[in-house]
Formats: C-alpha cells, structure tokens, sequence
C-alpha cells in the first residue's frame, strides 16, 4: 500500500482543525437571514417533526403532498407570531415532543386518514413548534431577513422528507419510509422521557 | 452612476419590498388571465402616483404597509384562490399605492432622482420575473404545486414579521 506523504499528512490533520472565514458577519439581511434559516435545524425536535411532515405528505400522495407542507408554515407562523406576541400556549415542549411521536407513528403504520384531519394534526403541532420558535427568537438584526431564513429553512425540511417520502413507489422504499417513521416516533418518545 | 444601483439595491437588499413584489407577481403570474400586462402597468400607475404624492405631502416608510398585502397575496398564491376582476384590480392598486408611499419614505431619508429611478428598475425586476416565472410554471402540477409552497412560505414569513414589528411597536 503506498504511503501518504508526511507533509501531505499533516496538511490535512491542520485542515480538519481551521475555522471557516465569516466574512461579513455584521450585515444585517444575511446575518440574520442565516440565523433565521439556521435557527430550526439547530434543534432535533424540530428537524424530526419537520421531516415527518414532508414523510406523510408523500406517504399519503396528492393532495396531502403539498397540502401538508403549505399548512405547516402558515399554521407555524401564526404559532410564531403568538410566541413573539407573548400569548402563552400551554405545554409547548409537551407538544413538540408529541409531533414527533404522532407523526412518526401515522408513517410507521401506514395511517391514511382524511385529508381534513391529517391537516389538522399538523396544524396543531405547527402550532406548538412555531410558538417555541417565537418565544426564542433574538432580537433579530432583520426581522425580516430572520423570518425569511426561518420559513425557507423550515420548507426545505419538509422538502427532505418529501424526497425520502418519494421511495414509497417502490415495496422496499416503502419500507424503508416506515421504518424512517418508526425511528422518528422512538426519538418523540426519547425527547418525552428525557432520554434524548 | 453609484447612485442608481444604490437605489436598484433598495428593494432588492429590503425583504419587505422583496416580498410583496414577489408575492404580487406570483400571484398573477399563477393566475395568468390574459390581463396580466394591463393589471402590471396598474401596479407601476399607482406606484408612480403614490410616489409623487408621498413625496409631495411627505409620507414616511412602513413595512407593515407592505407585509399586509404581502401576507394577503401570499396566502391567495398558496391556496390558489381567484379574486373577482375588480377585486383584483383593487388590491394591485392597493400594492401599487403601498410600494410607492414606502419609496417615497426612503426618498425622503436621501435617495436622488437616479436611485429612485434604480429603485424603480429594482422593483420591476422583482415583479415581473416572478410573474414570468409562475406564468411559465403552469404547464404541469407539480410546478404549480411548487408556486403554491413558495406563495405559503411568503405569507408565513410576512406573517411573522408582522409578529416582530407589532412587539417591537407596543414595547416602545
């Protein structure tokens, strides 16, 4: 086998520890654009519900594909505006950490129920994950450019878990999306009992 | 010259402009009614007259002004909802008078004759090739489908900054 040269090494040793340059830090659209796009993937009870949204959607096939993923924002954002509001919700993270269980679980067994409680079952966690987001939010240097981040981040989610969703045309794909399902109803229950 | 892109910056790098003008031109690009031209140069009409008055009587800039419609536009987009005619019309001249007044706020705050013309170039890019762009869109469903999403995505955001400024308002 041939051998790495040492300096080649050691190049690559000092590249796994250098820091990226953030050039611009202090404009405000793209600081807090980037905050705000950044701000839903930096928690996994976020990411995991959100990518169980997009999973049903494309579990249960048109119209539930993009209706799901068009309810969550809308309902998420008046969930938002509640948090920054400071109208309190009861039970928030309670909430979150059922999305993902209830979620998971419709993908695991397969659940088709109509189209009106499918949206429904989103809307109300949208809810409890928007309020969360709200109540967090900093003082955004650009309100705006952070809601615009948040929302697009939040979308792409989604747009992940659709794709995944996708492999259900196949009997091993779908397989693999409900086994995905179940992954995500044992990490809610691990966000329930603390265990994550 | 520095002055017109400075100017061509404003909407662009000012997501409450960026988001009625592309929530305005989503909107009646997935209509597409044949009116389209027509309803875009009512849009400009009442911009330019809302300008002249905003700069006449001295109005001052607004975003939630311009995230009310946005909000409004961008929730129509996404549940693909087709206004009556005049309804229409009303509520593109209603943009129109919204961007213009908000331009006129800015123009008082020190933009010159050439930047508010770079403004203007701005906002018509930010208009038109949205609606272009969701006009062309409307061959198969999914593409439709993705113009509903980004018209959801559009109204969430403008409903969240809302959320943002009515704090920031009641806590000053």
């Amino acid at each position: 086998m041939k051998r790495m040269p040492p300096k080649l090494a050691l190049i690559l040793l000092t590249l796994l520890f250098s820091q990226s340059a953030l050039a611009h830090t202090d404009i405000a659209m793209g600081g807090g654009m980037m905050n705000g796009f950044l701000h839903p993937v930096s928690g996994w009870d976020h990411v995991v519900a959100m990518i169980a949204v997009g999973l049903w959607g494309a579990f249960l096939g048109r119209p539930a594909i993009w209706v799901l993923p068009i309810t969550f924002p809308l309902v998420m954002a008046f969930g938002g505006a509640l948090g920054v509001a400071g109208i309190p919700v009861p039970s928030v993270e309670l909430g979150i950490a059922l999305s993902a269980v209830v979620l998971g679980l419709q993908v695991a067994l397969a659940s088709r129920p109509p189209l009106w409680l499918a949206a429904l079952i989103v809307g109300v966690f949208a809810i409890f994950h928007g309020h969360a987001h709200g109540t967090e939010l900093p003082q955004a240097a650009s309100p705006i450019a952070y809601s615009i981040g948040f929302v697009v981040s939040t979308g792409l989610l989604h747009l992940s878990g659709i794709l995944f969703g996708l492999l259900t045309r196949w009997p091993a794909g779908k397989l693999a999306v409900q086994t995905g399902g179940g992954l995500i109803a044992l990490t809610g229950v691990g966000f329930l009992t603390g265990l994550v | 010259m520095d002055a017109f892109y400075h100017g061509l910056s404003v909407p662009i790098f000012n997501p409450a402009y960026l988001l009625l003008l592309v929530s305005a031109g989503l909107y009646l690009g997935q209509r597409s009614t044949g009116h389209n031209l027509k309803l875009s140069l009512l849009l400009f009409g009442t911009l330019l007259l809302s300008l002249l008055l905003g700069l006449r009587l001295g109005w001052g800039g607004m975003p939630g002004v311009l995230l009310t419609p946005a909000l409004l536009l961008g929730l129509l987009t996404a549940g693909s909802v087709a206004l009556p005619g005049m309804a229409q019309m009303l509520l593109v001249a209603l943009c129109g008078a919204a961007l213009g007044g908000s331009l006129a706020g800015e123009a008082r705050n020190g933009l010159e004759i050439p930047a508010i013309l770079g403004s203007l170039v701005g906002m018509a890019v930010l208009f038109y090739y949205p609606m272009l762009l969701a006009e062309w869109l409307r061959k198969r469903e999914w593409q439709r489908i993705g113009v509903r999403i980004l018209g959801s995505w559009l109204a969430a955001s403008a409903l969240l900054t809302l959320a943002f400024i009515i704090r920031s308002n009641t806590a000053t």
